[in-house]
């Protein structure tokens, strides 16, 4: 851990007239970001920043595995489920698709702070690129895969306001031959005594019509709602980032430019010693995807009240029919969830790492949007105002000072992580390859 | 993630008194580890499967006990876990410890993740022949 043995023995450094033993071993490992020397450009052969920190941060699109989905990578699963994806007639009103909250031009995240359908909800609607990378999803974790996320807001009261039974007899009816091509002859909905339009757990009216549905014909309707899902989860682990400026930059440095090919600006490249130096964004923003994939609480402004993000998630995680082990998945062989710890401190309001890929596309920001630039971003983790509610802000936070230049370079950094989407994935499929 | 560029890091005594500088131990070039116990009634080799871990992702922890004559201890009660006291936590998973010891005389500790960069103390503890002891490592997490 180059950059933390840095600080350490930078720390000892500055506070002592002699600094401590240190062996050559380790100073051989200090060296590299954070070194005020090479920082500044004292080298100015070498690049600005370790190249083996930069190899990280590259972008890599190697597929994670996703065992509870045995569609995850069939392309036909997949080319449904964009069908699916921005397909208002998955909602009972026949108003919402998934692509009405994940915005295309968004970086397939909200435009609105928090995300408008039906109604409004209570947290923003997060980005989807990149998303196969993480073991949880929602804000606060409380599904395990793509597809088990994909479930809840077809039948969100606020989102598209629908039933499962509506949503398995339209996906059956509608695309009926792809849906069979993919998946096998469905399940036949026509009788409407066995299966009425409208059903799903819960309270009133379309509760009760689902308890009074055969068991054996409950699972059927669950079977096809949680392929439905997993198709829409297939076309979503199509939504990979490309190549941006800074793995350009990145290829040529480690192909020996110290330069980066001039793939950054002046202002960028300052921007990155920040971000993996004394601005330590890298703590959180790391590996490819710049997300640890893990739920922090930053102690940002509630403009809704409390929301205990994680706590809250994992516990609800562990409980869902969709995740990994329960009736819909595909496997339950369920690591992540044996040794989830739900009552660990840390997750009360904390919430989960967004991506930096094409940030500068994502805005608003944050788990309810409360900021609606990068700059507002920055100056938050400039001055941390104010405290959290409850819990305490992660403690490897503290305010950054930073002047307007380095938020300037930080912005440019940022904003040199954008690469296009597939124009093919930003609009729904020609008509003969989904409906 | 190269394994030169990891570090295993002993960094007690960095933040102390500075008129007189504590001795860093020496970056280790490996995730594997031995060293004697606290009150030195054990030795205790540390491994990490994979090794080194991938960041956010399901590890084993193994330890394996001897005493500080080289005699194997497998009838122990170990227990393995780790924190971040910089951040003031531990793990976001709750490990879970094989019965007794596998076939090369590892005590396992499944489910192990450290979920953020960082300095993470891994806590070895024993309830053995020679009495109760404990140890730790210290991991620079890149």
């Amino acid at each position: 851990m180059r950059w933390a043995c840095t600080l350490l023995v930078g720390v000892a450094l500055a506070a002592c007239d002699a600094p401590p033993a240190v062996d050559a071993t380790s100073v051989d490992a200090t060296s590299g970001a954070g070194d005020p020397d090479v920082a500044s450009g004292g080298s100015p052969a070498a690049p600005p920043v370790d190249p083996e920190v930069l190899a990280r941060l590259r972008l890599d699109t190697t597929p994670r595995p996703a065992p509870t989905n045995r569609w995850a990578d069939d392309p036909a699963a997949a080319a449904l489920g964009h069908a699916l994806f921005y397909d208002p007639g998955l909602s009972p009103s026949g108003t919402v698709s998934c692509a009405t909250c994940h915005d295309p031009a968004r970086n397939f995240g909200g435009s609105t702070p928090l995300a408008e359908a039906l109604g409004t909800t209570d947290r923003h609607a997060p980005t989807i690129p990149g998303s196969q990378w993480g073991a949880w999803f929602y804000w606060d974790g409380r599904a395990d895969s793509l597809w088990a996320q994909a479930l809840g807001p077809m039948e969100a009261a606020a989102e598209m306001g629908g039933d499962r039974m509506y949503v398995a007899r339209y996906v059956t009816t509608a695309y009926a031959d792809d849906w069979t091509a993919s998946f096998g002859q469905p399940p036949d909905f026509s009788d409407m005594g066995r299966f009425p339009a409208h059903a799903r757990p819960g309270e009133g009216p379309m509760g009760e019509a689902w308890e009074a549905m055969a068991p054996e014909d409950r699972a059927l309707v669950d079977q096809v709602f949680a392929t439905a899902a997993k198709a829409i989860g297939a076309f979503e682990r199509t939504l990979v980032p490309t190549d941006a400026p800074f793995d350009r930059y990145v290829d040529a440095v480690l192909a020996g430019d110290p330069d980066g090919g001039g793939h950054l600006t002046d202002e960028a490249v300052r921007g990155l010693e920040l971000f993996v130096g004394r601005a330590n964004c890298i703590a959180c923003h790391h590996g490819p995807q710049f997300t640890d994939r893990a739920f922090h609480n930053l102690g940002l402004p509630e403009p809704h009240g409390y929301d205990p993000g994680r706590a809250a998630g994992a516990v609800k995680v562990l409980k869902s029919e969709a995740s990994c082990g329960g009736p819909m998945a595909d496997t339950d062989d369920c690591p992540e969830l044996t040794y989830l710890d739900p009552a660990f401190p840390d997750f009360q309001a904390a919430f989960k790492t967004p991506s930096l890929r094409n940030v500068a596309t994502s805005a608003p920001y944050m788990h309810k949007g409360q900021f609606a630039t990068l700059a507002d971003v920055l100056t938050f983790y400039s001055e941390l105002p104010g405290d959290p509610a409850v819990n305490h802000r992660e403690l490897t936070l503290q305010p950054l000072g930073l002047g307007a230049g380095d938020k300037a370079a930080l912005e440019a950094f940022l904003r040199s992580l954008t690469g296009p989407l597939p124009e093919a994935q930003l609009a729904p499929p020609p008509p003969s390859d989904g409906s | 993630m190269s394994r030169s560029s990891l570090a295993m890091l002993v960094v007690t005594g960095l933040a102390g008194g500075c008129s007189t500088p504590e001795p860093v131990e020496p970056v280790q070039r490996s995730w594997g580890a031995e060293k004697l116990t606290q009150v030195q009634r054990y030795r205790v080799e540390m491994a990490l499967d994979p090794e080194p871990p991938e960041l956010g992702e399901l590890f084993v922890a193994k330890a394996r006990v001897s005493l500080p004559d080289g005699t194997r201890v497998p009838t122990a009660v170990v227990t393995l876990d780790a924190r971040m006291p910089q951040h003031d936590h531990g793990m976001e998973t709750r490990p879970v410890m094989r019965d007794g010891v596998d076939e090369a005389g590892w005590y396992v500790a499944d489910g192990f993740k450290f979920h953020m960069g960082g300095d993470w103390t891994l806590y070895v503890r024993i309830e053995g022949p020679g009495g109760p002891d404990s140890t730790t490592f210290v991991y620079g997490v890149p």
